[in-house]
């Protein structure tokens, strides 16, 4: 059952397998729920169970009309689920500027290219002090994102947290490639300039490492 | 759980990515709880879907079975069946009337129509002499034909066509009353001339041989008579009892019911003119004697019946259909003298037994000269024995004691006269005195005198051979009167 891809699961579970939802909801629970969370961000963590229920029995009613042609089906969960973050959004009163600044041609690019100095990202072994480095990139990450427009919240989040290629992130956020490649690069730059002004402290330390 | 590391990527920042797999919430896991829920959520609107299988389909039998189990179904269907078993039930049977009787005076047609509604139900290609002279009479009412072919009831039917004949005359309570003598005399005068017809079509049909329909009619009025005495003297008491107003009336029309005439009435064509017509109720044709009811050729019918239904002399009348019988003289002149019986209808025997049975109080019987005495059973079942063995077969005498005085009347002293000279026991009946019918048994043949009542009547005597065996069982019924 495991061995299954998600569209043949979902087409078992909507021919009356309900272990084939289990190895689907097992399989996508936790990244859909992060990837919930960190789109309400902190101000609205408190729905992250509410949006993700939602999705979820949005799958299971939506499962006669399953369709495997087109997107795939983590696509389509993580459409349903940022969706439903939309309308949330909107009703708790803020504002979801689709048009933000994609518009412009080139996206602002800090200066000085402070994270150049940061560790190695990759590295398969991190270092004790380089992990409690990642461990306030990561908390200072998080606050970037909140001061990310949702839809280039959602497009850098899709691509690099969820690991959707680029045409699959336009594809579940319903714009064109260029759009959520233009959003992506937007949402990067903002990222890099927010996260080099928090994490300038670091760099000497970097340094130190990279001459050593 | 950290996250996977995302595939190499021209837009995919490394930093950032190793910075979100480090965040505080890249752990982060959906409460059990909630998940527990969805999964159980799943399960249910999963098994729907797997029962959604469809259910072998049940007979149609079995379907309709479970449709007629329903309460109301079940109801309704004993409903009707049990209506359509009360109305088998009830099947051609007559209502009883409960309600009180409305008060009858009118007369129903005489006795003499209804032979002639029988003829007229006769088949034209029958060979009867019998044949319809409906021409010469009104046709009767309805009521009267479909007594006439009413079932010849045994005497257990009797309550069935006496039921039937009140409903019909119940018809007929709108009518005007009139005094219950009036209708009686109107009866009896009706009676009287059906009663000198018959005689005259008799006495035409003497030599004719063949039994007709009314015959055979006549026969089964005959098993009917045969039914113990006492049977017709319920009918008659229960008609009388129900019509206190015109007992006499309703007791010959029950009666009447009970053994409806059967010969087809004839009116025969007399050199002499009819009787003047009679009121409205006996306005009916002349009935034709059953007793010797003989078929004429058939090509001579019509023209007989044309020449019968003229009153005035049948002058136009075929010479060949006269039966120039001897006895025919003295009738004749009993016609041309306009005499109208006072007795009851009594043209055959049948009616002299229903006539007995309805009105049995002016009535007395003697047998060898005894006093006189009331009509009881003995007497009435050696009627029914008379009629038994002689069924049929009255043949008018046209010698011997059957003469008649030439004023048609036959005073006591001519009979007593006719006593003497004949040798066998003889059963007398008595009508107010008078004796009106001498049955005498003369060796092997029963004589029936019938004598006029009044002195403008006329008198007639009908013999019937009897077998050895008809002997025997007449003169047992004989022997079974009192002396």
């Amino acid at each position: 059952m495991h061995d299954l891809n998600d569209d043949a699961l979902m087409s078992a579970y909507a021919a009356g397998d309900a272990s084939a939802f289990e190895a689907l909801y097992a399989r996508h629970q936790a990244s859909l729920y992060r990837f919930i969370r960190r789109l309400l961000g902190p101000s609205m963590a408190a729905q992250t169970d509410e949006v993700f229920q939602d999705a979820w029995l949005r799958v299971v009613n939506a499962r006669a009309q399953w369709d495997p042609q087109g997107a795939s089906f983590r696509t389509w969960l993580f459409t349903l689920a940022n969706n439903r973050v939309i309308d949330l959004w909107r009703r708790s009163g803020r504002e979801v500027s689709i048009e933000t600044d994609d518009d412009s041609d080139e996206p602002w690019e800090p200066q000085g290219a402070a994270w150049q100095h940061w560790p190695a990202p990759a590295s398969a072994v991190v270092p004790s002090e380089d992990l409690a480095f990642w461990r306030r990139a990561g908390e200072r990450l998080l606050h970037c994102l909140d001061e990310l427009p949702l839809p280039q919240r959602s497009t850098f989040l899709l691509h690099h947290d969820d690991g959707l290629p680029l045409a699959e992130v336009a594809a579940a956020l319903g714009v064109g490639f260029e759009t959520a490649k233009t959003r992506l690069r937007y949402a990067m730059s903002k990222l890099r300039t927010c996260m080099g002004a928090h994490l300038a402290p670091l760099q000497p330390e970097a340094a130190q490492g990279e001459l050593r | 759980m950290k996250p996977t590391v995302p595939p190499p990527d021209a837009d995919r920042d490394a930093w950032l990515s190793e910075a979100l797999r480090h965040a505080p919430d890249a752990d982060v896991a959906p409460p059990p709880s909630l998940s527990e829920m969805i999964l159980r959520e799943a399960q249910a609107k999963a098994k729907p879907a797997a029962a959604a299988t469809p259910r072998p389909s049940v007979p149609f039998w079995s379907r309709a079975w479970d449709w007629m189990a329903r309460p109301a179904v079940g109801a309704g269907a004993a409903s009707v069946m049990l209506a359509s078993l009360v109305g088998v039930m009830m099947w051609n049977r007559p209502l009883d009337d409960m309600s009180p009787r409305p008060k009858l005076d009118t007369p129903s047609a005489p006795v003499s129509a209804l032979p002639n509604a029988a003829s007229a139900a006769m088949p034209a290609d029958t060979p009867s002499a019998a044949a319809p002279a409906q021409a010469t009479q009104a046709s009767p009412p309805p009521r009267e034909a479909s007594r006439q072919f009413a079932p010849v009831a045994p005497s257990a039917d009797a309550d069935t066509a006496l039921r039937r004949d009140r409903l019909g005359v119940a018809a007929k309570a709108s009518k005007p009353a009139q005094p219950a003598t009036a209708m009686l005399e109107k009866k009896r005068e009706a009676l009287e001339q059906a009663r000198v017809a018959e005689s005259a079509q008799a006495r035409e049909r003497r030599a004719e041989p063949a039994q007709t329909a009314a015959a055979l009619q006549d026969d089964k009025q005959r098993a009917t008579l045969k039914a113990p005495p006492d049977a017709l003297a319920k009918v008659a008491r229960t008609a009388e009892s129900m019509s206190p107003a015109a007992p006499a009336v309703e007791a010959v029309e029950a009666v009447e019911a009970v053994a409806p005439l059967t010969a087809a009435p004839v009116a025969t064509a007399s050199p002499t003119p009819m009787p003047p017509p009679m009121p409205a109720p006996v306005a009916a044709p002349a009935p034709a004697p059953v007793e010797t009811p003989v078929p004429a050729p058939t090509n001579q019918a019509p023209k007989a019946n044309m020449a019968r239904s003229t009153p005035a002399p049948s002058a136009q009348v075929a010479p060949s259909l006269r039966q120039p019988a001897p006895a025919s003289v003295p009738l004749a002149s009993g016609f041309a003298a306009g005499v109208v019986s006072a007795t009851p209808s009594e043209r055959s025997f049948v009616n002299l037994r229903a006539t007995l049975a309805a009105e049995p109080a002016p009535w007395r019987w003697s047998r060898d000269g005894s006093a006189p005495r009331s009509i009881d059973d003995s007497l009435s079942a050696f009627l029914a024995e008379v009629d038994s063995v002689a069924a049929n077969r009255w043949q008018a005498a046209t010698a011997g004691l059957a003469e008649t005085s030439a004023k048609g009347r036959v005073s006591a002293d001519s009979a007593g006269f006719r006593d003497k000279l004949a040798t066998g026991p003889a059963v007398r009946l008595l009508h107010d005195g008078q004796p009106v019918h001498i049955l005498r048994l003369d060796g092997h043949v029963l004589r029936w005198e019938r004598l006029g009542a009044d002195p403008a009547n006329a008198s007639m005597t009908l013999t019937v051979t009897l077998s050895e065996a008809e002997l025997l069982a007449l003169r047992r019924a004989l022997d079974q009167l009192a002396p």
